[in-house]
């Protein structure tokens, strides 16, 4: 028997209507006796819901986030006591919790917020104690566009970096940005410095970003010295750990 | 003097309400393009951050819903293309902390439909790995599932396990609602067909006689 495309379509529409509960009592009713006299109509009926029933255990949603542990403008946390950058008032309380690049990487540099200027004394200090004592110091400009982002979130200063391997090339010594990468928590007074790699700009998979090369520099001028903790991240796992984070867990 | 970037309270309360509210269909965007569920976490975590950063260019009367809506599919679509990019360039999932999920001799990868919207060109590997939700899902329906459209696959989801309305959907996802409701015929007859695949195998197995002599110590 040939069903025509308008009474399949009539039918899968009445099965879905039936097992999503959207008819009305008469209507079921009514259904549910076409299904008595048509086995075929039935089984579609038990497969939908069967289907339905799969998919609604395995895609139980999580939790949603805890928004108000969200970095967001204007809510910053942290100690409170960082300088104000004229022009950026969310930066009040010294809590922000999302700055832009430029701006973060200026105010890090000349405590003003007055544009591109020279590195800290205790910049270099930094570098040459901790890092490299036998390599001069080459400060970077502060326009650095590896640093997307560059935000401090509780005692955590949060990187990101389309160049990941600069900190830590196997073999390479220590990239010209580290520098400024170990330096900055250490001013902001954090204890975690989180590394967010974006993978994808990478070329050659021989410049993946590994642990063991993180591990060969920062780990070992870095946090072995100053107690300063690293944590690595792909950025898909940079909202998850921001969210930990700010849950203090 | 109080600081000139002190936002009003209620709205970030009325941000964090609405968006409990629509948490589950938010998710259920964000697992339906991306097939994998700390991604879709991430995703719906991200995509908050955005509305939170973007609220003032939300129009108080329109739906809240589907506002989200639009920007979870945009982060979501981002990342599958960026794991997607990602998987083309190391051929596995590089992230430093995960283990590549390992692939399975009779579920080949990259068998997508693709070309549908969102510009969702294959999947398996590179996005959909189903991580977090495969063991739930009968092997010949979370293959079915891969092999989606994503947009397709979201519409079903939004619909089996949601129960919204095709108008519901089609607001969320951007489709005129009789798209909508294509995409839910079509994606869950492709899911049914799979799913009475699978318990017909189950039953073959169960009949098939033992071979003789083959024992287990």
């Amino acid at each position: 028997m040939s069903t025509s495309w308008d009474q399949l379509e009539q039918r899968m529409h009445a099965v879905d209507r039936f097992v999503q509960g959207e008819m009305s009592v008469a209507e079921a009713e009514a259904f549910e006796q076409q299904m008595s006299a048509d086995a075929s109509l039935a089984a579609d009926v038990a497969a939908q819901r069967e289907l339905a029933a799969s998919l609604a255990t395995a895609f139980s949603p999580s939790p949603p986030p805890n928004i108000a542990d969200l970095p967001k403008p204007g809510a910053g946390s942290g100690p409170g006591t960082g300088p104000v950058l004229p022009g950026m008032p969310w930066l009040w309380g010294g809590g922000a919790a999302l700055i832009g690049v430029a701006a973060a990487i200026t105010w890090f540099a000349t405590g003003s917020g007055t544009g591109a200027g020279s590195p800290p004394a205790d910049l270099a200090t930094a570098y040459q104690h901790a890092v490299a004592p036998d390599e001069p110091f080459v400060p970077r400009t502060t326009d650095e566009t590896e640093f997307a982002i560059c935000s401090k979130i509780g005692h955590s200063v949060l990187f990101e970096s389309d160049e990941g391997a600069t900190f830590g090339r196997p073999g390479g010594g220590i990239g010209d940005s580290t520098p400024m990468a170990i330096s900055v928590p250490m001013h902001l007074g954090a204890d975690r410095m989180l590394l967010v790699f974006d993978l994808a700009h990478k070329d050659e998979p021989a410049e993946r970003v590994t642990t063991t090369r993180i591990s060969d520099t920062l780990f070992k001028h870095v946090v072995v010295r100053h107690g300063l903790r690293v944590t690595e991240l792909s950025p898909r796992e940079k909202p998850a750990m921001l969210s930990r984070i700010r849950v203090g867990s | 003097m109080a600081p000139l970037t002190e936002r009003p309270r209620h709205v970030a309360l009325d941000f964090e309400a609405e968006f409990r509210r629509a948490h589950t269909s938010l998710w259920l965007i964000a697992a339906g393009i991306v097939l994998h569920r700390s991604d879709a976490d991430d995703v719906v975590q991200e995509a908050a951050i955005i509305g939170l950063q973007k609220l003032g260019s939300f129009q108080p009367g329109t739906s809240f819903r589907a506002w989200m809506g639009e920007i979870v599919r945009n982060v979501a679509l981002n990342h599958r293309r960026g794991e997607r990019r990602r998987a083309r360039r190391f051929g596995v999932r590089v992230d430093v902390h995960e283990t590549p999920i390992a692939g399975r001799p009779d579920r080949p990868e990259g068998t997508g439909l693709g070309g549908g919207a969102g510009g969702a060109e294959g999947v398996g590997g590179a996005a959909g790995s189903l991580e977090g939700l495969r063991e739930h899902l009968d092997d010949h329906l979370a293959h079915a599932l891969q092999a989606l459209d994503p947009i397709v696959r979201t519409c079903v989801l939004l619909r089996c396990v949601e129960g919204l309305s095709y108008r519901d959907i089609s607001q969320l996802m951007a489709i005129p609602e009789g798209t909508a409701m294509s995409h839910v015929f079509r994606g869950r007859g492709t899911l049914a067909t799979a799913l009475t695949a699978a318990k017909s195998r189950a039953g073959q197995m169960i009949n098939r006689p033992q071979r003789g002599g083959e024992t287990k110590s």
